[in-house]
């Protein structure tokens, strides 16, 4: 898969961003992950030691 | 990807040769040289940061992180400014080499990215990745991960449930 080549900012229509703050505010409220969140939430701390090591510059 | 893969995230340094042996679509070229030509100026001057997924048989893809606001349009009103504002990283170039798509390296680039704001968290809160897929399965691609679609090809994944674990 690839990614579209931009660095600045996003910049989306009311319309968008009010659906943005929508779902922030209902996973503001909620206290539990989802499949996915779990599957990557796992998956990140396989990196973790990885991350901390590039951190100090290893 | 099989677990037993050890992927590598590799930050750019002046000794990063981008491209031997890469295979790629044309319509990827730009991407590719992205990371050729800008990446490391980009990285030298703190605007983004740039890694080589490798595993043991070689270089797999190029990943490009950088910080960015997503906001909304026509805001007129200064008192406005700020208040639709929100911070997030953005997953600004990602290349997967064309013959070792679909075994999973998108995704581990995914959780590295979360891996790392889950480290930020203690000092700069960050709580959305954002993403421009730049065709349908790119899209396609990051839905299933769980990002969302905002518009227009731009996809937020919301990470505030995960930084509460």
């Amino acid at each position: 898969m690839k990614t579209k080549s931009q660095l600045g900012s996003v910049t989306l229509s009311r319309k968008a961003f009010a659906k943005l703050e929508k779902m922030l505010k209902e996973n503001d409220s909620r206290n539990y992950l989802n499949k996915q969140e779990k599957e990557l939430l796992e998956g990140s701390k396989k990196f973790d030691k990885y991350v901390a090591s590039i951190a100090n510059g290893k | 990807m099989e677990n037993k893969k050890i992927l590598g995230f590799l930050p750019f340094n002046d000794e990063t040769a981008v491209g031997v042996d890469f295979k790629y679509k044309q319509e990827d070229e730009e991407i590719l040289n992205f990371f050729k030509n800008k990446a490391l100026k980009c990285q030298r001057e703190h605007v983004s940061r740039c890694f080589e997924l490798k595993e043991s048989e070689g270089i797999v893809g190029y990943l490009a992180l950088s910080l960015c606001s997503i906001n909304a349009r026509k805001l007129k009103n200064p008192k406005n400014i700020g208040l639709f504002e929100r911070p997030a990283i953005r997953i600004g170039q990602l290349i997967i080499d064309e013959t070792k798509r679909g075994q999973g390296y998108g995704k581990c680039a995914i959780n590295f990215v979360i891996s790392i704001v889950r480290m930020m968290k203690w000092y700069l809160p960050c709580r959305l990745l954002v993403v421009d897929a730049l065709n349908e399965k790119a899209q396609t691609f990051y839905e299933k991960a769980g990002f969302q679609m905002m518009e227009d090809r731009t996809l937020v994944f919301d990470l505030a449930p995960m930084l509460k674990q």
